[in-house]
């Protein structure tokens, strides 16, 4: 066996490179992106993790606006929300590499959108984001209050990975997820999604990683409505079984129990508590496209 | 929910009394509409009927404050379409589920999903790279292999590198391990990885890399990960102990743990009937001591009716771990072994086959009855029409 260094990349390599800017391009926002600190475990100080934003997580960074996006919810708890308040909330929770939903949010007449901050990092993208998470839902969604939750992407892993690691039973009257990606991506499984990139969190999104991280049949019965697009982009496609929107296929958007290959989303045995909102065949939208399709479908 | 048939009883028992003042009283013919529903449909002082029988109980109680002398007519409710879905959605508990062949995940945990994919477009030369499971406790082994064929023969392999990395904030730390892949006579390149001895210390993700030429063509890289739990950090392991009941309408399985490190833990485990069958799942999720405790799994004694499953019954693939809130790595696992137990027999007409009630469905129930009397939409996506 040779011991060489890696002199050359291959095409599945370019591919890779190329999946992990897309999807920081559409998830990440805010100074330091994949990098960014967050101040789960770190409040009183400077922001955990790689933290290329230098954020900090003390209460002079409000005055000196260079607090982490995660800093209120997770230091002062305040998620927008009122604890048992009547409130009504739909809370959105972006996709990987993200700090916040970084898009429009839903207009529903009696509710009031919420902007989730959870960090989602190369450091610990899963328990730091589900963490905080956990901190909107004990705030906004327990009560008196009542919510509906609309997730896209990475989001669908951490909203399922705090349901399945909570108790908690919080008055969500239902989840709507859009690109899911707690199936798994097929592309995530090349090393550069590693070692370069400004989204290396999408390198831990492997399938059976993402697949094995938590219990996909806890929803704590809350029902998991899922769409799914098909209109993949060419250099990453043919890398994905079946049909897929560019980053992920129909097994992860459509909640299917193993990572078959399938063009219908309504195709195979889904995990308990999920199911195919609107239409099998899916939508003619990427990755990009697909994150405020549900919202846009609901008439929100 | 131990309560539950006490509550569909005094439940019925309110219902008919309710009836019985409405006849005696008679009835309006005005009604005060969406809002006094609401009010009426706060949970009863005690004991709560479930939420169906609630919906059946507002409408009469609501005639009867604005009695007239018309005729009577059925005090008829349909339950709307957006909180059926809801109740249909929560027939049983959220900790106890029906378990099926097709849940390859529940039956089969732990397992890899890599597959063989095409190296190029071409697709003409296929690889996996892969490992036996995903989690490793103790001293387990970890299998791992990569196999690249041309068509269906083995292709010819150059490897330039075959490397494990423990990973640390997400990222790799430490120097690498050479997997010292070898290839067998099939043309497999594999390695058993001793953990125990590799990455002694080391609790979480390890990154698993190679970089390899088939076929004279791009030089590939690919990586996969497995997770380790050292043996110091083995939060509890199972006692053996088993005891069983049928209790308040469902299957109790009480589970012998001893506790090392206390914390919050999450089990979960499958219930197969005598032919083999896989009938429910059933989940733990909370506080242990340190110290023996008896876990509780309840296999919801509905899903049991509802899959005609006969006893006596085995508890398989029970596996859990110790949560680390809001760290990384986030569990500790216990090892997964093969500790099974076999119930006792029980005749199935012991088990319940009403649905679940709970206070908390309950207050879901009201929540979105008080949202529709505000005016809110209750608004909810349609179903794909072939969606399991």
């Amino acid at each position: 066996m040779r011991t060489s260094p890696i002199a050359q990349r291959g095409p599945i390599s370019l591919t890779a490179f190329l999946f992990v800017i897309a999807l920081a391009t559409v998830a990440s926002a805010g100074k330091g992106g994949d990098d960014a600190g967050t101040c789960v475990n770190a409040c009183g100080g400077y922001g955990r993790g790689n933290n290329l934003n230098n954020c900090y997580c003390d209460s002079s960074c409000t005055s000196y606006g260079d607090c982490c996006a995660d800093y209120q919810p997770v230091c002062n708890g305040n998620t927008g929300c009122t604890p048992n308040s009547n409130g009504r909330y739909i809370l959105h929770i972006g996709g990987m590499c993200s700090q916040g939903w970084n898009d429009r949010l839903s207009n529903k007449s009696g509710y009031t959108s919420i902007d989730v901050k959870a960090v989602q990092t190369n450091h610990s993208g899963l328990a730091d984001g589900s963490h905080t998470v956990g901190i909107y839902l004990n705030s906004c969604c327990t009560g008196s209050n009542l919510c509906y939750v609309i997730n896209y992407s990475g989001g669908d892993n951490i909203v399922g990975h705090r349901f399945a690691n909570s108790s908690t039973n919080w008055n969500i009257t239902w989840v709507g997820t859009s690109g899911g990606a707690g199936g798994g991506s097929e592309l995530s499984g090349n090393s550069l999604a590693d070692t370069f990139g400004p989204c290396d969190y999408a390198g831990h999104l492997g399938v059976s990683e993402a697949r094995n991280s938590y219990n996909h049949n806890d929803t704590n019965n809350e029902t998991v409505y899922h769409i799914g697009g098909y209109d993949g982009w060419w250099y990453s496609s043919w890398l994905l079984p079946g049909e897929d929107d560019g980053a992920v296929a129909y097994h992860s958007a459509g909640a299917i129990t193993s990572n078959v290959s399938t063009s219908n989303l309504c195709t195979g045995p889904k995990f308990t508590n999920h199911v195919i909102a609107w239409t099998c065949s899916g939508y003619n939208l990427d990755h990009y496209e697909i994150k405020t399709h549900f919202m846009s479908n609901m008439g929100w | 929910m131990r309560a539950r048939r006490a509550w569909w009883v005094v439940g019925i028992v309110v219902v008919m009394v309710v009836l019985a003042l409405f006849w005696v009283r008679g009835r309006s013919a005005e009604r005060e509409g969406a809002t006094r529903q609401v009010a009426l449909a706060k949970p009863p002082a005690k004991p709560p009927p479930p939420p169906e029988a609630e919906l059946q109980a507002t409408q009469p109680v609501a005639e009867e404050e604005s009695a007239e002398t018309e005729p009577i007519a059925e005090p008829e409710q349909e339950i709307p379409p957006q909180i059926q879905r809801y109740l249909d959605a929560n027939v049983y508990p959220p900790t106890s589920g029906r378990l099926t062949a097709e849940a390859t995940d529940l039956l089969y945990p732990n397992q890899r999903y890599e597959k063989p994919r095409p190296l190029d477009e071409d697709g003409d030369v296929t690889f996996v790279f892969t490992a036996d499971r995903y989690y490793y406790t103790g001293d387990e082994v970890a299998l791992v292999w990569l196999e690249v064929l041309d068509g269906k023969q083995p292709a010819d392999v150059d490897i330039y590198q075959a490397t494990a990395r423990a990973e640390v904030d997400g990222r790799p730390g430490g120097a690498p391990v050479d997997l010292g892949l070898l290839q067998s006579d099939g043309g497999r390149w594999s390695t058993a990885l001793d953990l125990a001895q590799a990455f002694p210390d080391h609790h979480g993700t390890i990154l698993l890399e190679v970089a390899f030429q088939a076929e004279g063509g791009e030089i590939h890289s690919e990586a996969i990960r497995i997770f380790s739990t050292p043996v110091d950090r083995i939060p509890a392991q199972l006692s053996g102990d088993f005891r069983d009941s049928a209790d308040d309408g469902s299957l109790l399985v009480e589970v012998g743990v001893d506790v090392r490190e206390p914390g919050f833990f999450r089990f979960d485990a499958n219930l197969y009937d005598r032919n083999g069958e896989p009938v429910a799942f059933a989940m733990f999720k909370g506080d242990l001591e340190p110290g023996e405790n008896w876990l509780p799994l309840e296999f919801f004694g509905k899903i049991l009716r509802d899959q005609g499953a006969t006893g006596p019954y085995s508890i398989e693939q029970i596996r859990g771990y110790r949560y680390l809130e809001g760290q990384t790595p986030d569990r500790e696992r216990l090892v997964d072994n093969s500790v099974t137990h076999q119930t006792s027999r029980y005749d199935a007409a012991v088990f319940s086959d009403e649905v679940y009630t709970s206070e908390h469905k309950e207050q879901m129930v009201q929540l979105m009855l008080e949202d529709m009397a505000a005016g809110r939409t209750l608004d909810v996506p349609d179903v794909a029409a072939n969606s399991e």
